[in-house]
């Protein structure tokens, strides 16, 4: 009885305790962060990144869920949607429609044990906004109709187990993983700006995540700098010239905050808070179904996966690009190094859009293949390798469908067009085998040659299908040499002409044939040949017209006169001889596969050798000595019809001159 | 005053007239009887028979004299000359000195030490006996007397020995360079062309605006001629090379009797070859004054026409000489000017330059090419040249020469066919000066394609004669004349015919490159070079524009100005004449492309007519 009663009293005092440690749920909202006003997200394709400062090191996901209350444009299509990433994993799709305004909530469950630790949760929204069809074909839309809203009211909802922490606390700790930067105070600031300086390290974490903010330091910058980015805010109501700068001080990153007094500085504060983020939908978004269950088991070298998303469709006006993206969970890839094939019908439409459409294929952003879209309507098979240095834990897949009008064109089909994909489509991941014939550092950056963001390819005709299924290729090795880099091809018509190109690479489709040139002094078409030439004249190729071939060139492009910019990279591509399309298109799928990198260059080869080597610029080649041999009708055959003929005439001139002067005497 | 008497008591001329020539032989400073003739008061039958009757001199007959060379040599030929006096040895073997004047001879030459005879040899026979009697030494000394003396300096070997060795070596380092570095190589050479290209534009840019900020090199003023006393006036010699223009000859002969000069005091010489039948005849029917006289020339090679002046060089009797074409039209005053010129310029000026332009400028659009160029060498060229001291390239006429300096120089190469532009560079070489005056020889500019081409072609050929003679002893060159006027040699004899040489070349790959798609030349022309080109291609032509331009405002010939913009089909046809010239360069070097004049249909003004 004693015992009982000793046992009751025990009870009686920890009943309290354990009604004081029950987890908090708090819900934190935009609002209460310091965003008044909605986010507007506005365009076809972007991608908006939202940065959430947490009080704490870590949050449970299993009990937080994101809300999202949105409010979308009357001019939406319902086949427009949006896909949330957090903390760049992927979690759901929402689907928009238009005049709605969903409210959703995601919970991060799926996220659990994914995500790394840090003061800040980054919300990554991939929109594709779609405009709503009306008969006017020829119309283009303005991107100003497609818009959402991300509404004040969005927040995040989280339990904590024990005690609530300070959420007044996140404007001074949001962090993030990359450069370090610091702010620091304009010199010509005469007053303190603590305080300011930790309000533009909060807003930095939302609006520029990439950067990095500190404590505040006096300023330190003493050596020269070189300005980065600029960041200038005019309020609509003062006009303030505050602005922020980032620049680089030796190896260091500053945010040099601007502003010539207090009233500007709260004026510079005031514009930097207008502009911060955060919104969310209404009643009829909806989380598409996450994932097919697997149709077979992992463990044999062929095994069905997954299949895929059947059905969907995208439309496409006029030129452009539209992507379509699959993700796949990291335990269908967790059994170390495999290979994977994605076998597939597909049908698009219309059908009269024959050769003027590309498809691309990327695993996780590289690109894998590139086709023609043939004639449409009918159902073909598309099956692709994909090679095993590109899958990671985490996979993406990603359609792209390109489509360059003719000039002028203007017609019904081209208003819609739709890629479907079967359902019957399916990824088989396999264990890496004998395929393999890459070596295994092959996909490091390429930091030296190709470690430029942006490269042009410069191609014979933008109307050329060909010349884009060659583009995407040449693409393709880029950023398989240079993994780091963001790769932005752009296409602009060639002035190859007049440009130094350091490096000369021609292939032959059907056997595999490299020539390459280093130097200055190549080529183009001359006449009814083709003639390329190395500065060290250790090679000259005169191509016959019947040598169909496809020839890439790395070099430069100077700005023209009269116009700013830096000397451009560009790789120049194009076809001669009477299959000079397909020979390119050869030519750059062959390229494709054979780019690697070796210590950090970027090397074209065959897999084992190097043919080239983009850090030495060594002139190495030939691959088939023998085939290579018929090209070779260069200045060596030349050079006896040109130089013989004028060493005679000069030596008979000057033997009749002497003998017409001994005449004369 | 004895033939005077002599002629007034014959009625030949009256007391009038006596008292008229008595007058004008003081302001002349002549004797009077040099009037008689060359007023033509009395034939030449008449005023002998009067001059033997006056001073007892009588003729002889000089079909059977021969050169006394004993008696010539107690002094020198030039003092012979200056008195138109021979010593022969009479068909007697007696010594005769036959003079047009032996009384004055006779004065002058008493003292010599054998009994000489005296006798009377009319004016017009004293040229035509000389030639008989020594034409065989002139002609030998006209061809090979500067060779002799000075062989360096001849064309008559157009390329050395060494020339063609390092022609050759320079080909066959070329042709191994080709073959082994082709791109290299044409690049090297590329860089050579049109470097030297731009440094030739630039130089005669330099020339013209260092010219355009000169008033023309020298004024002579009005008073300046004025203050000339004509009885100081030296005798001033004339030639005239002609051949086979007989039109011209009344032309010569009116236009150099109106020149503002003593009449008896011009000793014109009309050199005529001995072939030229036609023309020698036109010369006699004429009837020019017996101080015009004909110098029939020898048939020998080369036939150029400085041959022609060196065989009438010995002839020569004026202090000063100068050289017209046949259809020149001299200001008339340009003698005194020339003269003025010499007489306040310091001692080493050796040769006086007067302009030459065109009196049928707006006949045709060659005429007005034509003009614009000359106006633009004459006015703007030469004074900067002279201005940049470097050595300047006489004009083809209207030269004036110190006769006694032009003997020392050896006279002109017979084997140049630009003959002037190669004295100017020998006088450079002595130290001598040349200076350009402002006064203007009018010519007739050629109005016919064919005839201006074949013009241009030996004046283009000449200056390739003159640069691979002056090359073939750089060092001495340079020491004779100095490094910056070396510099200006080779940029402007013998760039100039490299330009026209190479521009047809640089304008075809230009147009290759422009109007097709090729890339030949695109490895050709790196960046900088291709800069270079263009600058060469822009600014080469529109200073070859500007500078013509510019030769319209001196004269005030605006309407010519937008004739300037044709320059560059010029250039072609300068192009078309260089190549024609380098053709004949190798294989018939001196050759002389006859200009035909009398073609335009312009009649030239007459210069004003003289008191």
């Amino acid at each position: 009885m004693k015992s009982k009663l000793l046992s009751f009293l025990l009870i009686g005092l920890l009943l309290p305790l354990l009604g004081h440690a029950e987890p908090i749920t708090q819900e934190i909202t935009f609002k209460l962060l310091g965003r008044k006003d909605a986010i507007r997200v506005m365009g076809y394709s972007v991608e908006q990144s939202i940065f959430i400062p947490l009080p704490v090191a870590d949050i449970n996901l299993k009990n937080t869920s994101l809300k999202f209350v949105l409010q979308c444009s009357s001019k939406l299509d319902n086949r427009s949607s949006v896909e949330v990433l957090v903390d760049d994993q992927y979690l759901a799709e929402i689907r928009l429609g238009a005049g709605e305004t969903p409210t959703i909530n995601l919970p991060l469950a799926p996220l659990q044990g994914r995500r790394v630790p840090g003061n800040f949760l980054k919300l990554t929204l991939r929109s594709e906004l779609r405009h709503i069809a009306n008969d006017a074909r020829c119309q283009l839309w303005s991107s100003r109709d497609l818009w959402f809203d991300i509404q004040p009211e969005s927040g995040l909802r989280t339990t904590f187990d024990n005690q609530s922490p300070d959420w007044l606390s996140v404007g001074r700790l949001p962090v993030t993983l990359r450069q370090e930067y610091q702010v620091v105070r304009n010199p010509d600031l005469g007053f303190p700006i603590t305080d300011l300086a930790l309000k533009v390290r909060g807003w930095l974490a939302f609006v520029r995540p990439e950067l990095e903010a500190s404590t505040l330091q006096d300023d330190q910058a003493k050596g020269p700098r070189e300005s980065l980015d600029m960041i200038e805010f005019r309020a609509s109501d003062s006009g303030s010239p505050a602005r922020i700068e980032i620049v680089a001080e030796g190896m260091k990153r500053h945010i040099v905050l601007y502003a010539r007094s207090e009233e500007e500085a709260n004026s510079l504060w005031k514009t930097l808070r207008e502009i911060n983020l955060l919104a969310m939908p209404g009643n009829n978004w909806k989380i598409p179904e996450a994932t097919v269950a697997p149709r077979g088991q992992l463990g044999s070298s062929n095994v069905l996966i997954r299949s895929i998303e059947p059905d969907f469709c995208k439309e496409i006006k006029g030129l452009g690009t539209m992507t379509k993206l699959f993700n796949f969970d990291s335990a269908l890839f967790s059994r170390g190094k495999l290979s994977a094939r994605l076998a597939m019908k597909v049908r698009h439409l219309p059908v009269t859009v024959a050769g003027s459409g590309v498809l691309s294929l990327y695993v996780n952003d590289r690109l894998v293949v590139s086709r023609l879209l043939p004639v449409g309507g009918d159902t073909e098979e598309l099956d692709v390798d994909i090679p095993a240095h590109l899958l990671q834990e985490e996979n993406q897949i990603r359609f792209a469908l390109h489509y360059n009008p003719t000039e002028g064109e203007c017609r019904n089909p081209l208003f819609l067009f739709y890629y479907q994909i079967q359902d019957d489509a399916v990824l088989e991941v396999r264990e890496a085998g004998a395929l393999e014939p890459l070596p295994e550092d092959l996909i490091r950056g390429a930091r030296r040659f190709f470690a430029r963001s942006q490269y042009q390819v410069l191609l014979e005709s933008l109307n050329n299908p060909e010349q884009w299924q060659s583009a995407l290729s040449l693409v393709s090795w880029l950023q398989k040499v240079n993994a780091r880099a963001l790769i932005s091809p752009t296409l602009v018509t060639p002035e190859i002409a007049s440009e130094a190109k350091p490096l000369v690479l021609i292939g032959r489709g059907e056997n595999p044939l490299w020539k390459a040139a280093g130097g200055s002094a190549p080529i183009l078409p001359d006449g009814n040949q083709l003639v390329i030439r190395s500065s060290d004249d250790s090679r000259v190729f005169r191509i016959s017209p019947e040598g169909s071939i496809g020839v890439v060139q790395f070099g430069y492009r100077r700005p023209a006169l009269g116009e700013k910019g830096a000397i451009q990279p560009i790789i120049a591509a194009y076809g001669w001889g009477q299959d000079g399309a397909p020979a390119l298109v050869r030519t750059t799928a062959e390229m494709s596969a054979l780019g690697w990198t070796n210590f950090g260059n970027a090397v074209i080869g065959d897999g084992v050798n190097p043919l080239y080597s983009f850090d030495n610029k060594v002139v190495k080649l030939e691959v088939d000595n023998h085939t290579v041999e018929r090209f070779q009708v260069g200045w060596k055959y030349w050079r006896w019809w040109i130089t013989i003929p004028l060493w005679v005439l000069a030596t008979a001139l000057a033997f009749w001159l002497l003998k017409a002067r001994g005449k004369r005497e | 005053m004895k033939l005077l008497d002599e002629l007034t008591r014959e009625g030949v001329i009256s007391t009038h007239q006596r008292r008229q020539l008595v007058d004008l032989s003081r302001q002349w400073g002549v004797p009077p009887r040099s009037l008689i003739r060359t007023l033509a008061l009395a034939d030449a039958s008449v005023y002998l028979c009067a001059y033997t009757r006056a001073y007892g001199f009588d003729t002889i007959d000089t079909s059977a004299v021969t050169w006394n060379a004993e008696l010539a040599a107690t002094r020198p030929w030039e003092q012979w000359c200056e008195r138109q006096a021979i010593p022969v040895i009479a068909g007697d073997g007696s010594d005769v000195i036959l003079a047009v004047d032996p009384e004055r001879v006779a004065a002058e030459f008493g003292s010599l030490s054998e009994p000489v005879k005296f006798a009377l040899i009319p004016e017009e026979d004293w040229v035509e006996l000389v030639g008989r009697l020594r034409g065989a030494e002139f002609l030998d000394e006209a061809v090979n007397g500067l060779w002799r003396r000075r062989p360096e300096l001849s064309a008559r070997e157009t390329f050395t020995r060494p020339q063609i060795v390092a022609f050759w070596i320079f080909a066959t380092c070329a042709c191994l360079a080709l073959w082994f570095f082709p791109l290299w190589t044409v690049i090297f050479l590329n860089v050579l062309i049109n470097a030297f290209f731009f440094i030739c534009v630039a130089f005669k840019s330099v020339l013209v605006l260092v010219g355009a900020s000169r008033e023309t090199a020298h004024k002579v003023s009005a008073s300046e001629v004025a203050a000339l006393n004509d009885a100081d006036l030296p005798v001033y010699t004339i030639m005239v090379p002609v051949y086979k223009e007989p039109t011209v000859i009344p032309h010569i002969v009116a236009q150099l009797s109106h020149l503002d000069y003593p009449l008896p005091k011009l000793d014109v010489l009309v050199l005529l070859e001995k072939d030229d039948d036609e023309t020698i005849e036109a010369f006699r029917a004429v009837g020019a004054p017996p101080n015009f006289h004909a110098v029939i020339v020898p048939t020998a090679q080369p036939k150029t026409k400085p041959k022609a002046c060196n065989y009438g060089l010995p002839l020569a009797r004026g202090t000063y000489l100068t050289i017209y074409d046949a259809e020149d039209l001299p200001e008339p005053d340009q003698l005194k000017k020339a003269l003025a010129a010499f007489r306040k310029l310091p001692a080493s000026t050796m040769c006086i330059q007067a302009a030459l332009n065109y009196f049928n400028w707006n006949e045709n659009m060659l005429t007005r090419m034509f003009t614009l160029e000359y106006s633009n060498w004459f006015d703007y060229n030469l004074p900067g040249m002279e201005a940049l001291k470097v050595p300047i390239p006489l004009g083809g006429t209207s030269n004036h020469f110190m006769t006694s300096r032009l003997r020392e120089l050896n006279g002109w190469d017979p084997f140049n066919v630009t003959e002037d532009a190669d004295l100017g560079l020998r006088a450079t070489g002595l130290g001598y000066k040349v200076i350009t005056i402002d006064s203007t020889t009018f010519e007739e500019a050629n109005r016919a394609y064919g005839n201006w081409i074949r013009q241009r072609s030996r004046w283009i050929k000449g200056y390739m004669q003159t640069f691979l003679v002056h090359a073939r002893r750089p060092h001495a060159l340079i020491r004779e004349i100095g490094l910056k006027a070396f510099f200006g040699f080779v940029l402007f004899i013998g760039g100039t015919p490299f330009i026209f040489l190479v521009n047809p070349l640089l304008w075809v790959v230009f147009l290759l490159w422009l109007l097709t798609d090729t890339n030949t030349f695109s490895s050709w022309y790196p960046s900088w070079l291709l800069a270079l080109s263009f600058f060469n291609l822009l600014i080469g032509n529109f200073m070859a524009v500007y500078v013509n331009v510019l030769g319209v405002f001196k004269r005030r010939n605006y309407g010519l100005a937008p004739f300037a913009l044709l320059n560059p089909v010029y250039w072609v046809m300068h192009s078309i004449a260089a190549y024609r010239g380098l053709y004949q360069l190798l294989v018939k070097p001196f050759y002389w492309e006859k200009t035909d004049h009398g073609l335009t249909n312009v009649r030239a003004a007459m210069p004003v007519a003289r008191p």
